[in-house]
């Protein structure tokens, strides 16, 4: 009955669909639009804090992927375990984009305090890579709430020390037993210093296939 | 039924243009159709005039009009629309006629009841889906979200599964 | 490049304007296709006539597949696209609802609409059974209302949920809904016809 109209739009609906699928990438379609990229700042959803990130170490978490964009050799020096280092005037170079641009891992950016992980943030964030964090605070937070936490006082609520417990103890974990009072360079970080982590070896693999 | 069917646009023509009027409104703003929205503003507004304390407190209709005035809601201005597009359309193919359409094996009367009851529920329906036909499964399958597609899914299963039970309507 | 209100290019002030003109289209395409006939849309169902298939499928593939090419030229920001959150439970209980109302109703919002406005008076009887049924949801909301919102799975997307890219799975649909368009045609022509 109607079927004569279907002889000619099928063919031209298959050719078009057919025709998404096989045209190059389209320049504008990755990049994601200022506005929007305003909103996610203002909303603030990007923020990790070290006791999530604290967390996410202890448990061996898989699903996040650290990434320190300070300078090869003040990573060298001293970084978080399983850390992998992308200095920040490297961020966009192609090598690295494999690792970045994926949605299976949360990546969260840190440097000493947070201003180059926020602007390794939002260079990653307007080419359309989503799954990215800061570490709110950086270096500089995690010594002060995770090495050295400091204990609240007396009027505090119940989360306030079952925070500071868990604070204390995941101080022990990434200093070794007993010490707690550490200088910049806590005693002997050879897993930081590991740049081929754990987690740098898929990046490898999806490269190459 | 072909005497019928040449007065009618031929479906595919029918759906590209429709296609078509979807694109546009997604270009213009960012949005698809819609048409439960219009009732639930309406009827939010309603309420509201009439017992406004009611519609402050009651934790549904308290949602709607947080999100502004009802009754300037796009979607309102759709249906006025859409009531004229569909006034105009009719009256070019003759077919304006006020009448109770229904199966000659039923009655009317058993028609309008069940008019009435299907209404009942799609009130309700779309409540729960945040959305109709034309709202959450059209629109929704033309931008790819998943909540389009399974709607589109359930609705439209649920229908062929209860077709047995109500063929007596229809055929 | 789009869209052009939320982007600033028209006014706000017209958008009211522009929903009318964008509904007389709308209302008229529906009406035109015959979406105004409460037999023709059930028809569907009983396989006598499967106009609300051909159309909605060609609409939501012709939309989809022109969305894409607008976003490849540029023309539009697909990241400002409203896709609409996908809340689990409250979906599919509601699509299974709406499909019982389709079936007993004969109708669907947009169509009772275009209905009502051609003088059906089965149409504008599901008109106000719809306001009444939301009327009655939104009473007994407190019952519901954590069900309501459970589920929140926020703007997914089919083809990330599926794994595979928007073009790919457009591609797909184009060709599942061909092969619907053939098959429903081969039923069409066993099933006994239906006189309205």
């Amino acid at each position: 009955m109607n079927n004569k109209g279907f002889y000619y739009l099928a063919p031209v609906l298959i050719i078009l669909a057919l025709g998404l699928v096989l045209l190059p990438e389209s320049k504008h379609s990755k990049e994601l639009n200022p506005r929007h990229l305003l909103l996610e700042i203002n909303d603030q959803t990007r923020f990790q804090s070290t006791d999530q990130v604290a967390k996410a170490i202890i448990n061996k978490d898989p699903f996040y992927a650290l990434v320190d964009v300070r300078t090869a050799a003040e990573y060298a020096t001293w970084s978080l375990p399983n850390a992998m280092n992308i200095p920040l005037a490297d961020i966009l170079k192609p090598e690295y984009s494999e690792t970045l641009n994926q949605t299976s891992r949360r990546i969260v950016f840190f440097s000493n305090n947070d201003i180059y992980a926020e602007q390794a943030w939002m260079l990653c964030r307007r080419q359309g890579f989503r799954n990215l964090y800061v570490l709110k605070g950086g270096l500089n937070a995690w010594m002060s709430t995770i090495i050295n936490p400091s204990e609240p006082p007396v009027t505090a609520s119940k989360e306030e020390f079952e925070q500071y417990e868990f604070r204390k103890g995941a101080s022990q974990f990434f200093v070794g037993t007993g010490e707690v009072n550490l200088p910049d360079k806590p005693a002997e970080k050879p897993k930081a210093k590991i740049k081929i982590a754990p987690v740098a070896k898929p990046a490898a693999a999806e490269g190459g296939c | 039924m072909s005497d019928r069917s040449k007065k009618y646009l031929n479906p595919y023509l029918g759906g590209i243009l429709l296609g078509f009027i979807l694109l546009a409104t997604f270009y213009i703003t960012g949005r698809g159709l819609g048409a439960s929205g219009a009732v639930k503003s309406t009827v939010t507004s309603v309420v509201h005039t009439i017992t406004p304390a009611h519609a402050d407190t009651s934790p549904y209709y308290k949602k709607i009009l947080a999100e502004g005035n009802p009754m300037s809601n796009w979607l309102v201005f759709e249906v006025i629309g859409i009531l004229a597009g569909a006034f105009i359309s009719g009256a070019l193919a003759g077919r304006l006629k006020l009448k109770v359409e229904h199966s000659p094996k039923i009655t009317a009367k058993r028609r309008l009841i069940f008019a009435a009851l299907g209404g009942l529920a799609f009130g309700i329906g779309s409540q729960f889906g945040r959305g109709c036909t034309s709202g959450a499964a059209l629109t929704g399958m033309a931008s790819l979200s998943l909540a389009g597609f399974v709607a589109m899914m359930a609705i439209f299963g649920s229908g062929y599964v209860f077709a047995y039970f109500f063929r007596k309507n229809w055929i | 490049m789009g869209p052009l209100i939320p982007q600033g290019f028209i006014d706000p002030a017209w958008s009211n304007v522009i929903a009318v003109l964008i509904g007389i289209a709308f209302g008229f395409v529906l009406e035109s296709s015959g979406f105004s006939s409460s037999r023709k849309l059930a028809g569907v169902f009983y396989g006598y006539d499967f106009v609300v298939l051909k159309v909605f499928f060609t609409a939501a593939t012709t939309a989809a597949i022109g969305l894409l090419y607008f976003g490849y030229m540029g023309w539009i920001d697909m990241s400002m696209i409203y896709i609409n959150p996908f809340f689990i439970q409250s979906t599919i209980v509601g699509g299974i609802i709406m499909g019982l109302g389709f079936i007993m109703g004969g109708f669907c919002p947009g169509t009772s609409f275009c209905g009502a406005a051609i003088g059906k008076i089965d149409a504008m009887v599901f008109t106000g059974g719809m306001a009444i049924g939301i009327l009655l949801f939104s009473e007994v909301f407190p019952l519901y209302s954590v069900f309501y919102g459970k589920g929140n799975m926020g703007s997914a997307t089919i083809y990330e949920t599926l794994g595979l890219s928007a073009e790919v799975f457009t591609l797909l649909l184009t060709l599942v809904a061909i092969m619907a368009f053939y098959v429903t045609a081969l039923i069409n022509k066993k099933i006994k016809k239906v006189d309205y």
